[in-house]
C-alpha cells in the first residue's frame, strides 16, 4: 500500500477543540467588558464634602438632560388615592429628564407601552398622560402637592434631603462614576435622634455640583432601600422644543386646573388641621396659610401629620390596618406600618390622621398616642 | 447557497401558513376591538391597543406589539430549530454536505434565510394591520376628498407626521428582525446539538421562557441586562419624541452578542460533528 | 482512488469500525458486503466527510479526507443509506435544488445536467408530483440521479438497489455497468450477497466493524482443483478415473482434476456419456461464511 499523506488529516478532535477555544474565548471576552467597564479606575477629585455639598446647594441652574432610575425597596402597601406615591418608593421608575432652567424642564415618567410627562414652564406646567390622551394643564404654584417621580430624579431628591439635613454631620466617600461621569461622593450622617435614616450617600459631578446618584440608607439595613441614579446624563442644555408641552389636537383630551391631586383637594377641610404639638415637638405649617399638614421636628427626624375627612379617612384607615400592625392606645385606634426607611402611622379617633417620615416606630407611637388622646 | 436556502423557504406551504397565523392575531384583536370599542386600561394589555381606537393608523405598531412576545419568537424558534435538525432526520443534510456545500456556509444560508423570513413575516403583518387599521377603526377624507389616516400621536403627545410614521414602522421591523436574532441563534445552535427539529425548537422557546421570566422577577435585577428578551419591547421607544435610543441601542448590541456567540458555538460543534442521521 | 489505513470509528464505548484497510483502485467495480450494522454505512459516510474518525487515515482521489474533502466531492457522487429528499417538492425540483447548491455552471449548464441524469436513470418523463407521492423504487432512482448529477470519477452507493424490482434492479445494474465501462469507478455496499455476485470484480467482506476480507472475485473465486460432471455412466467414470472420484450424488460425480478440458476429452474418449461439466470454483457464499467467523449467519442471502 501507498503511504498515505501523515497523520492529523483525517482525524478532527484537534480543529474541534480548537474551535471551542476559539468560541470560549470570545465569550469570556464580550463578558468581560461590561465587567472591565465597571472597573474602570475612578480619579480623585480632590474635592471636600463641605465644597461639595455648597456646589450641590448651588446646582439648580444647572443645565443637563439624560435617563434616571429610582429605585425603592420600601415594600408600603397601596394606599387609596396614594398608590402613586406608594409606587414610587415601593418599585422602579424610569425617567428622562431634561433641564434648561429653573422653571423651564421636563421629565418623562416612562412605563412598558406609556409615558407620563411633567412640563415646566414660567408660572404654569402641563401634565401628558398617554394612557388616558390627556393633557393637563396645572396653572400657578402648588404649595402643596404629593410627592411624584419629578422630585426623585437625583438633582431634585439631593437638594431636597441636603436641604432637611442642614445641619447633619458630612464625610468623604470615595467617588465612583455614575453615568460615565466621574463623581465625587460624600456622605450624610443624621444627627437628630428619632430617625430610620442611617446615612444619605451621595455623589455629584465636581465640577457643576450636579447629584447624579442618591442611597439612602435605613438604620439596621445592609444595604441601600431607596437608591436614584442617572443611568445616562449629558450636561448640556436640551433643544427647546423638547420642552415644549404636545398641543391638544383631536383626540386628545386637555383640561385646566389650579389643584392637581388629593392633597390639594383636602386643603378645603379647616377642621382637619393636626395639633399644635406632637411627641413634643411643636407644629410648623408646611406652607404658610396651608394647615391641613403639619410638619413636626427638626432635620431627616421631620414627620408630616395629615388629617383625611370621613370616607378617605376610612378607607386609607382600613387598608392601613390590613398591612400593619395595630398598636394599643387609649381613646382609640391606630395601626403602623414599618417599611424600614418611610414608617406610616394611621390613627383613627374622632378624625383620623396619617403620619409619615423618616421616623422610627417609638417615635411615631408616642404620636399615636398623643393623636387618639384627643389633644385636638 | 443562500438562494436555494431562500427557494426552500418560499417553496414550503408553511411558511406561508405561519405568516397567515401571525397575520390572523392582530387581525383576530381588530374585529374585537371594533365591534366592542372597549380599550385595554392604559399599561395594560398590548402597547398602543387604546389608541388604534381613535387612529387607526397606528395599528401596525399595536400589531407588532401583539406578535412581538409569543407568536413571532414560537415560529422563529420553530423554523430555528428545523434548520439543520430538520434536514438531518429528512436525510437531505447529508446530501447538501456531500454535494459539496461548506458547513459554515450552510449555517450562514440558513440565518440568512430566517432573516428573511422574520422580514416577510413582520412585513405582511405590517400591511395587512395597517389596512386592518384602516378599516375598521376608520380615516377621515380631509378637505380635498383624499382619504387619510388621522394624525398619529406619539407617546409623548406629539404628533407624527406620515413620513415619521413611516420611518419609525421601518425601525421597528428592523429592530424586531434584530431582536430575533437571539432566538434564532440559540435554536439554530441547539439545531445542531440534537437531531430533532421539536427538541431544539423546545429548548430555544424554553430559554425564552426563562428569560421572559426573569425579566420581570426582581430578585434576578443582577442578570436581567443580559437576558435576551430584555429590551424586545424597545422598538416601542421610537414613539417616543425624542426617541429613546438607549434601550435600543443596547437591545440590538445584546442581540448582537447572543449572535455571535451562538452562532460562534453552532459553528464550532457543527464543523465537526458526524452526520449520522 | 480510495485507501484508508487503520481507520477506526468509536461511538462512546461502541466501536463502528475498526482498523480497516480498504482499498478501491481506478476502475474497480468495488462490492462492500457485510450485514446490517456491520459498519459499512460508517465507513462510507468516513470516505465522504460526513462523519469524522477516530484514529487513522483516509484518501480519495489521491487528497487526504476531510481535510481536502471540498476538492475530492465535486468528482464523486453519492448514496447514502436510501435517498434524501425535500418530500413537498417535485422530483426535478429537488435536482435542481441540490445541484444549485453545490459549485458549477451557468443555468443552463445546470438545467442540461439535471436532464441527463434524471433520463440515465430512467426518470425523464417525470412529472410535477411531490417526492412524497413517488414509490420508493422512484426515489431510489432519483436519489441515484442526484449522484451522477456531474458525472462524477468516483461513485460511492449505499444499498443502491434498496426498494426496486427486479427489473429495476437490473436497469441500475446495467446503468452502473456502463458508467464503470466509460471509466466510472463504482463502491457499492451490500447486505446483498447475489448482488454483489453479480456486479463487481472486487470485494471487501465487513464484519462488527471489521474488513475481515478484500480481494478480487476472480482470485476469491479460483479453480478450486476439482471437476464437476454429470453423467448417467457414473459407475464406469469411477471405475475409469480409479480413486480420483470424491464424492457421488447419483449421476452427480466430484472429481479431483486440475484441468477439466483434459478430463472431458479422456472421458469422451472412453465413450463416457456427458451431460455436463465443469471446473469447480468456490462460490462467494463459501468465502464469505469463512470470512465471517462470527455471525455470519446474518448474512442474508448467504443461504439462498
Amino acid at each position: 500500500m501507498r503511504q498515505l499523506t501523515g497523520a492529523g488529516r483525517t482525524v478532527v478532535a484537534g480543529q474541534a477543540r480548537r474551535r471551542c477555544s476559539v468560541v470560549l474565548a470570545v465569550v469570556v471576552v464580550l463578558g468581560a467588558v461590561p465587567v472591565l467597564l465597571a472597573h474602570r479606575p475612578v480619579p480623585a477629585t480632590g474635592i471636600t464634602p463641605a465644597a461639595l455639598r455648597d456646589r450641590i446647594a448651588a446646582s439648580a441652574g444647572q443645565v443637563h438632560q439624560g435617563y434616571a432610575q429610582s429605585a425603592g425597596a420600601l415594600g408600603l402597601p397601596a394606599l387609596p388615592n396614594l398608590e402613586q406615591v406608594t409606587a414610587l418608593v415601593s418599585g422602579t421608575t424610569e425617567m428622562r429628564v431634561w433641564r434648561g432652567a429653573r422653571d423651564r424642564w421636563r421629565v418623562d415618567v416612562l412605563g412598558p407601552g406609556t409615558e407620563q410627562g411633567l412640563y415646566q414652564l414660567p408660572g404654569e406646567q402641563y401634565l401628558w398622560d398617554y394612557g388616558e390622551s390627556r393633557l393637563t394643564r396645572i396653572v400657578g404654584e402648588q404649595p402643596l402637592r404629593l410627592p411624584r417621580a419629578a422630585d426623585l430624579t437625583p438633582p431634585e431628591l439631593v437638594r431636597r434631603l441636603l436641604s432637611l439635613a442642614a445641619g447633619d454631620r458630612v464625610e468623604p466617600l470615595p467617588g465612583k462614576r455614575v453615568a460615565g461621569v466621574v463623581a465625587a461622593g460624600l456622605r450624610v450622617v443624621p444627627v437628630a435622634p428619632g430617625t430610620t435614616v442611617a446615612h444619605i450617600d451621595v455623589w455629584a459631578d465636581p465640577d457643576s455640583g450636579l447629584p447624579l446618584q442618591a442611597e439612602i440608607t435605613a438604620r439596621g439595613a445592609r444595604r441601600p432601600v431607596f437608591v436614584t441614579r442617572f443611568l445616562e446624563v449629558s450636561l448640556t442644555a436640551p433643544a427647546a422644543a423638547v420642552l415644549d408641552p404636545p398641543v391638544p389636537g383631536p383626540g386628545i383630551g386637555a383640561a385646566t386646573t389650579s389643584a392637581a391631586d388629593v392633597l390639594a383637594a383636602l386643603d378645603r377641610w379647616d377642621s382637619l388641621t393636626p395639633p399644635d404639638s406632637l411627641a413634643g415637638y411643636p407644629r410648623q405649617d408646611s406652607v404658610d396659610g396651608v394647615p391641613v399638614v403639619g410638619v413636626y421636628g427638626t432635620g431627616l427626624a421631620r414627620f408630616v401629620a395629615l388629617g383625611l375627612p370621613g370616607r378617605l379617612g376610612d378607607d386609607v384607615f382600613g387598608n392601613a390596618a390590613r398591612w400593619g400592625r395595630r398598636l394599643t392606645v387609649s381613646g382609640g385606634e391606630a395601626v403602623l406600618i414599618t417599611a424600614g426607611l418611610l414608617n406610616v402611622l394611621a390613627v383613627r379617633a374622632e378624625r383620623t390622621y396619617l403620619v409619615t417620615g423618616f421616623v422610627d416606630a417609638p417615635l411615631l407611637e408616642r404620636v399615636a398616642a398623643d393623636l387618639a388622646g384627643g389633644t385636638a | 447557497m443562500i438562494g436555494v436556502e431562500l427557494a426552500k423557504l418560499f417553496r414550503r406551504p408553511r411558511t406561508y401558513v405561519i405568516a397567515a397565523l401571525l397575520c390572523a392575531l392582530p387581525f383576530i384583536v381588530a374585529v374585537f376591538l371594533a365591534t366592542t370599542r372597549i380599550p385595554p386600561p392604559p399599561g395594560q394589555g398590548g402597547a398602543f391597543l387604546s389608541a388604534v381606537l381613535s387612529n387607526g393608523a397606528l395599528y401596525p405598531a399595536a400589531a407588532m406589539a401583539l406578535v412581538l412576545p409569543v407568536l413571532l419568537p414560537v415560529s422563529v424558534a420553530v423554523l430555528a430549530g428545523d434548520a439543520v435538525a430538520g434536514e438531518a432526520s429528512a436525510g437531505t443534510l447529508r446530501y447538501l454536505l456531500i454535494r459539496p456545500v461548506g458547513r459554515t456556509r450552510l449555517l450562514v444560508a440558513k440565518l440568512v434565510s430566517l432573516v428573511v423570513f422574520v422580514l416577510f413575516a413582520i412585513a405582511t403583518v405590517l400591511v395587512t394591520s395597517y389596512l386592518t387599521g384602516l378599516l375598521l377603526f376608520g380615516a377621515e377624507p380631509d378637505s380635498t376628498g383624499v382619504t387619510l389616516p388621522a394624525d398619529v400621536t406619539s407617546l409623548s403627545g406629539v404628533t407624527i407626521t406620515p413620513a415619521g410614521l413611516a420611518w419609525r414602522l421601518l425601525a421597528t421591523v428592523a429592530y424586531i428582525t434584530v431582536s430575533m436574532l437571539g432566538v434564532a441563534a440559540i435554536a439554530l445552535f441547539l439545531s445542531t446539538v440534537t437531531d430533532s427539529a421539536l427538541g431544539a425548537a423546545m429548548g430555544a422557546l424554553a430559554a425564552l421562557v426563562v428569560s421572559q421570566v426573569l425579566v420581570t422577577l426582581d430578585a434576578a435585577a443582577a442578570v436581567r441586562p443580559y437576558l435576551p428578551t430584555r429590551y424586545w419591547l424597545a422598538w416601542i421607544d421610537f414613539f417616543r419624541e425624542p426617541v429613546l435610543w438607549r434601550d435600543i441601542e443596547r437591545g440590538a448590541a445584546l442581540q448582537l452578542v447572543y449572535l455571535v456567540v451562538l452562532l460562534g458555538a453552532a459553528w464550532a460543534n457543527f464543523m465537526t460533528k458526524d452526520v449520522t442521521n | 482512488m480510495i485507501i484508508t489505513r487503520d481507520l477506526t470509528k468509536r461511538y462512546g464505548h461502541t466501536t463502528a469500525v475498526r482498523e480497516v484497510g480498504l482499498e478501491v483502485r481506478e476502475g474497480d467495480r468495488y462490492g462492500l458486503l457485510g450485514p446490517n450494522g456491520s459498519g459499512k454505512t460508517t465507513l462510507i459516510r468516513m470516505l465522504l466527510g460526513l462523519v469524522f474518525a477516530t484514529r487513522g487515515e483516509i484518501e480519495v482521489l489521491g487528497l487526504p479526507v476531510p481535510r481536502r474533502v471540498r476538492e475530492v466531492l465535486p468528482q464523486v457522487g453519492a448514496l447514502v443509506e436510501g435517498p434524501g429528499m425535500y418530500p413537498h417538492l417535485p422530483g426535478r425540483t429537488n435536482l435542481n435544488l441540490f445541484d444549485a447548491a453545490g459549485p458549477g455552471g451557468g443555468r443552463r449548464d445546470r438545467r442540461r445536467r439535471v436532464d441527463q441524469a434524471l433520463e440515465r436513470v430512467g426518470l425523464a418523463g417525470i412529472d410535477r408530483r411531490p417526492v412524497r407521492a413517488y414509490s420508493l423504487g422512484m426515489r431510489q432512482r432519483l436519489g441515484l440521479a442526484a449522484a451522477l448529477l456531474r458525472t462524477p470519477r468516483l461513485l460511492i452507493l449505499d444499498e443502491p438497489t434498496n426498494g426496486l424490482d427486479p427489473r429495476g434492479i437490473r436497469e441500475i445494474r446495467d446503468l452502473l455497468t456502463e458508467l464503470n465501462r466509460e471509466g466510472t469507478t463504482v463502491l457499492l455496499s451490500s447486505h446483498l450477497l447475489t448482488e454483489i455476485e453479480a456486479f463487481c470484480s472486487r470485494v471487501g467482506v465487513m464484519d462488527s466493524g471489521r474488513l475481515v476480507l478484500q480481494d478480487d472475485l476472480a482470485a476469491l473465486r479460483a479453480p478450486t482443483g476439482r471437476v464437476v460432471l454429470h453423467t448417467p455412466d457414473a459407475d464406469r467414470v469411477i471405475a475409469l478415473l480409479d480413486g480420483r472420484v470424491e464424492a457421488r450424488d447419483g449421476d452427480r460425480l466430484t472429481v479431483r482434476h486440475q484441468a477439466p478440458d483434459d478430463l472431458n476429452a479422456e472421458l469422451v474418449g472412453a465413450g463416457v456419456r456427458i451431460v455436463e461439466l465443469a471446473g469447480e470454483r468456490r462460490s462467494l457464499e463459501q468465502v464469505v461464511l469463512e470470512a465471517t467467523t462470527t455471525s455470519s449467519d446474518r448474512v442474508e442471502g448467504a443461504t439462498p
